[in-house]
This record gives C-alpha cells, structure tokens and sequence, in this order.
C-alpha cells in the first residue's frame, strides 16, 4: 500500500512538472519577470513617508506678515502650494473636489494683528480622508509657528501666531473610512475581471465557445449575452459590500448614493472589458489567473488607496494614472468620505466612463473580429 | 479547399461533392485534416484558398439562415458539463431561435430520436460517455438542420451504442437528412454510402465503397496499396 513516505518516482513526477513550466514560455516570463517587476515597481514606489501634500490657501489679507507665512508654506517640504483660492468657500470646494488636501485660511487683519502683537489664529483644513496626510499636516503647524515667529522676532519674543487645524470629512482620523471604499473599488474589479475571463477561457477550453459560434448567435449577442449576467454579479456585489461598509464599519456616505452607483457602471464594466480582453489573450485559465493578478496587484498598491500618487517616482505614477482604479478611488471617496458632488469628480467620471466605454467596446470588437 | 497554418498546408486542395440524403464518411487517420474540413464546411475556420457550398450557402457567409441550415457535433462533448439535457436543449432552441411552442415539440421529437428523455433532469456530466454523444447528436437535430456534420462522433463509445448511434444516423439519412461524417475506422466507413480517404490534407479517392475497394479483398487493403502507390 502507498504512504505518504512513499517516494518512488519523484524524478519523474519533478522531470514532467519542469517540462511543463518550461513548455509554455509566456507562463514562464509571467512567473519569473513578474515578481522582479513587481518588486522594483513597488519597492521604488511605496514611500511612506508623506510630503509635497496639496495645499491651497485663501489670503484675505495680503498684508505683508501674510506674504512670509504663504512664504513659510512654501519652504515647507510637508506642503505644495497648488494655488490660493478667492473666498473659504472655494478653499473648502477645493478639499471637498480632491484638488487639496490641506487648506490655509489667512483672516483679514493677519498682518495688522500680528505686528501690534496680539494673539492670531490661522485655521489650517485638512482633508482627514487620508489618516497619513493628515497626521503629517498636523506635525507640520508647529514647525510653520517655529518658522515664522523667528522671521518676526529673530530674539526670541514671540507673537502668538497659533495653526489650528481642524479636519474636515472624517474628523476622528477612522481607519475604516479611509481604507474601505476603496476595497470596495478593489472587490467590484476583481470579481467581474476574474469571473469573465475564467468563463470565457473555460468555454474555449471546453469546445463550447466552437460550438456556440456554428449557431446564429451573433458576436455581439455572444459578447453582451456573457457579460450582461456577469455585470449584474458585479453591481449586486457593490451594493452587498456598500451595505457591509455602512452597518460592519460603519462608515457613513456623506455624498449621493445615486451618483455612487450610477459612476459604479462605467467602473462595472472597466471590469469586464478587461476579464473579456484576458481571456483573449490567456491561452489556459492558469494564464488567466496569472494576468488578472498581474492586474490586481497594482491596482491594490498603486491607486493612491495607501500611497501618495504624487510621491511615487515617474514610471510608477504613469502606472498609477494608467489604471482604471486610480479614478474610480477619487470617486469613491470623494462620494463617500468628502460628500462631493459630480461638480468636483468630474474629471474622474469622465476618465472612468471612457475607461468602461473604451475597454468594452475594445474588447468586444476584438472578440467579435476574432475566428474561433 | 486549402487550408495552411504558415508555410503548412493541412487541407490541400480538397474537393468533392455530397448529394442531398447521402451518409458521406471522410475516412483518414489523425492529423489528416478532417476536422479543419468540416470547420470549413461549418464556416469556424476560414480557407486560405477555394470556398465550398452547403446547402446552397456559400460556407464564408455569416448569414443565420446558412447557420439554421447546418447542425455541428464537435468531436469531443462539446455541451454544457453543468447544465441537465434539458437546459442543454433549450439553450440550443434559444440560440436558434425556436418559438417555445416549436422548441418543446422538437425537444419531445429528439429526445424520442435519442432516446435521452429519461435523462432530461441530469446534469450532462453525469451521462457515460455514449450518452453524452446522443445528447450532442439532440443537440444538433434541435433546429431540424438539412445538414448534419459529425465529427468523429462514435469515438470512445462503446459498439452497442455505436450500433445504435449508426441505426439513428440510417434512420435519419432515409429521412432526407445530409450527414457527413469523419471517422478514422475502417469497419464504419464501410457503413456510409460514399467516402472519401484524406491524408496528411490531401483527399486521395472518393467514391461509393465498392468503388473504392475496387478489385481489393477489403476496404483496408485497398486503401494500403492506394497509399504505398502514392508513396512510391
């Protein structure tokens, strides 16, 4: 009787299993470059350290103390000043857009106040939707005080210029607000990426795919009739993990929940597109599990859902703004954490429909055009 | 017809013609070509060279009255592993736009032909494997095509379910129906009206048996000296 101690003919089963890997040189290079490439990709690209943050400022004052402090901000590696806005109104809009992070508000009279040396309070918005960002602006007040207390008084009496910062969106700095939406970003991809491209591999393996295309079924009917009920998939599975986000992790959507789900269809079919163009190019559902990996990865790490775009080195944020997730992020989290409405994202809508358009009918065409 | 695959011709220059209600067997080994004739014949697979004609339809048309024409049965079980006979069928009568009231008659109709009927409720995967070849045969009688392309259908089943297999196919020939049929035995290439011989993508005679057999004992021996004659 066999055992599992039983190691009779283990060259052979080791002899066939390398034959196999060896066989298929596109399975090879997958598995062998695409570790390498991932780390370098990643390794060059996750910085955890948080700097250059968006930052906008609104100047009712335009005295000169407030010139040195915009001054200040600008010497300040934590912040880059993208643009000083014209009323607290458009500084909230521009936190609420996505477009900063962090706000400064200079109240009229700064200057005045500061130089007869009476106590002033500079109110510093940040965008709490990103814990790390916030934090870092946090840290940052202190040494903007130090900053310009010395440039005022270079001995040492200090006016009191006081930063009081005050987040916006997500004040209590909760993990869950920050990181779910963008999981459910994540999941919606996966699932309809994975499932399209396993059915349509697995049909073409199987002889059914040839079988099909002998019918009257037309390509479209053949591409729409398979990702329509896949597509279904991935909306029930938004809305099931927008359910568990709000009563699990009790993460409120600040924004409209219509809007939420209408930018989610485009994004739907970003999904399927890609499982349809996979399946096009896997040759094996191992193949095909190996791309959508390929896929999965960046768009986990890459995204902006941990790491700063705007610190990622070059080709890493080329890669960042290739991807379909990048955008659909912006949304999610403008909708749910900042409450902002299609006025702020409609760059990212836009970016995200022509994604879903572009990728399905890309996609289909190809599908279609192709013989079995 | 040709067919090359880069510089390699695996249809070379086949022609022939199958009268209406005839039971035509392409006889060759495997690797000869067969299967990439009848994927021509059934427009999956596009000539590089030649066109052919079935049932009055040019095969590169898309057209759906050319695909309503013609029934496919792959070589392999080519249905749905997971689906019962019955969800199997009524896929096929959708895919061919059957009304539902004509789709439960042929349903009815091939079920009796095939004998499945008493396996509608099961999954396909759970049928042996001669089963599963009348349920693909169910399948591809479903739209009541004039033509029926098999191929290689009788392989790894057991003989008396091959018997039964070939009596259908005699039933329906007689019917009307057009059958053309890949096989590389000799014993059922015998049982067709006309065959032709196919090797390495060349078709080397086609006719009635006794044409082919000629002044030879048996079909295979006839075929061997038509080989060895090529080859010398």
């Amino acid at each position: 009787m066999s055992s599992a101690f039983d190691l009779t003919g283990l060259g052979a089963v080791i002899y066939k299993e390398v034959r196999h890997i060896l066989r298929e040189p596109t399975t090879l290079v997958l598995i062998l470059a695409m570790p390498v490439m991932q780390l370098l990709i990643y390794g060059y690209a996750i910085n955890l350290h948080v700097e250059h943050v968006a930052t906008v400022y609104h100047d009712a004052d335009r005295g000169r103390v407030a010139g040195q402090l915009v001054s200040v901000l600008e010497r300040t590696p934590t912040f880059h000043l993208v643009g000083s806005v014209a009323s607290t109104a458009a500084l909230r809009a521009a936190l609420v857009s996505g477009r900063a992070r962090v706000g400064f508000e200079i109240p009229a009279g700064f200057s005045r106040d500061v130089e007869r040396g009476r106590p002033v309070t500079v109110p510093m918005l940040v965008d709490g939707s990103d814990a790390a960002i916030a934090q870092a602006a946090y840290g940052s007040a202190a040494q903007i005080e130090g900053a310009l207390s010395t440039w005022l008084d270079p001995l040492g009496e200090s006016p009191a210029v006081e930063i009081r910062a005050r987040t916006l969106f997500n004040p209590s700095l909760r993990t869950p607000n920050f990181l779910v939406p963008g999981l459910i970003g994540l999941m919606v991809q996966n699932i309809t990426m994975i499932l399209t491209a396993l059915s349509i591999v697995n049909e073409r393996d199987r002889g059914t795919l040839e079988q099909m295309r002998v019918t009257p079924i037309g390509s479209g009917a053949l591409v729409l009739g398979k990702l329509i009920p896949y597509g279904v998939v991935g909306y029930v599975d938004l809305l099931l993990v927008l359910i568990a986000m709000r009563t699990v992790f009790a993460v409120p959507i600040a924004g409209s929940v219509g809007l939420l789900l209408a930018l989610s269809l485009p994004f739907v079919m970003t999904g399927l597109g890609l499982g349809l163009l996979i399946s096009m190019v896997a040759r094996s559902q191992l193949q095909a599990v190996v791309m959508t990996v390929f896929f999965v990865m960046p768009s986990f790490l890459l995204s902006g859902m941990f790491f700063e775009i705007d610190l990622m080195p070059a080709p890493a944020r080329i890669i960042s703004y290739a991807l379909p997730m990048t955008y659909f992020l912006e949304i999610l989290r403008g909708i749910i954490v900042r409450g902002a409405g299609f006025a702020d994202l409609w760059v990212p809508a836009v970016v995200t429909v022509a994604f879903g358009v572009g990728t399905l009918a890309l996609a289909s065409l190809r599908f279609a055009a192709r013989p079995s | 017809m040709v067919k090359r695959y880069g510089e390699q011709a695996v249809v070379d220059g086949v022609s022939f013609c199958v009268e209406p209600g005839a039971l035509f067997g392409l006889l060759g080994p495997n690797g000869s070509g067969k299967s990439t004739t009848v994927k021509m014949l059934c427009g999956l697979v596009s000539a590089s060279a030649g066109s052919a004609c079935v049932g009055g339809f040019d095969t590169r048309s898309r057209d759906s009255a050319a695909r309503r024409h013609i029934g496919y049965m792959a070589q392999g079980f080519a249905l749905y592993r997971d689906l019962t006979c019955e969800e199997n069928l009524e896929f096929c009568a959708r895919a061919y736009g059957l009304s539902p009231s004509i789709a439960r008659a042929r349903k009815r109709e091939v079920y009796e032909l095939t004998g499945t009927g008493a396996f509608k409720d099961q999954r396909a995967e759970r049928l042996s494997g001669g089963w599963q070849r009348r349920l693909g045969l169910a399948a591809a009688l479903l739209h009541d095509p004039a033509v029926l392309f098999l191929d290689e259908p009788t392989a790894g089943v057991d003989p008396v379910a091959r018997r039964d297999l070939w009596d259908l196919f005699y039933g329906l020939a007689g019917a009307g129906k057009t059958f053309f049929i890949t096989t590389h035995d000799m014993g059922e290439a015998q049982r067709c009206s006309r065959i032709g011989y196919i090797l390495e993508g060349s078709l080397l005679v086609c006719g009635t048996v006794a044409e082919v057999r000629g002044p030879h004992e048996t079909l295979e021996d006839a075929l061997v000296a038509l080989v060895r004659g090529m080859r010398s």
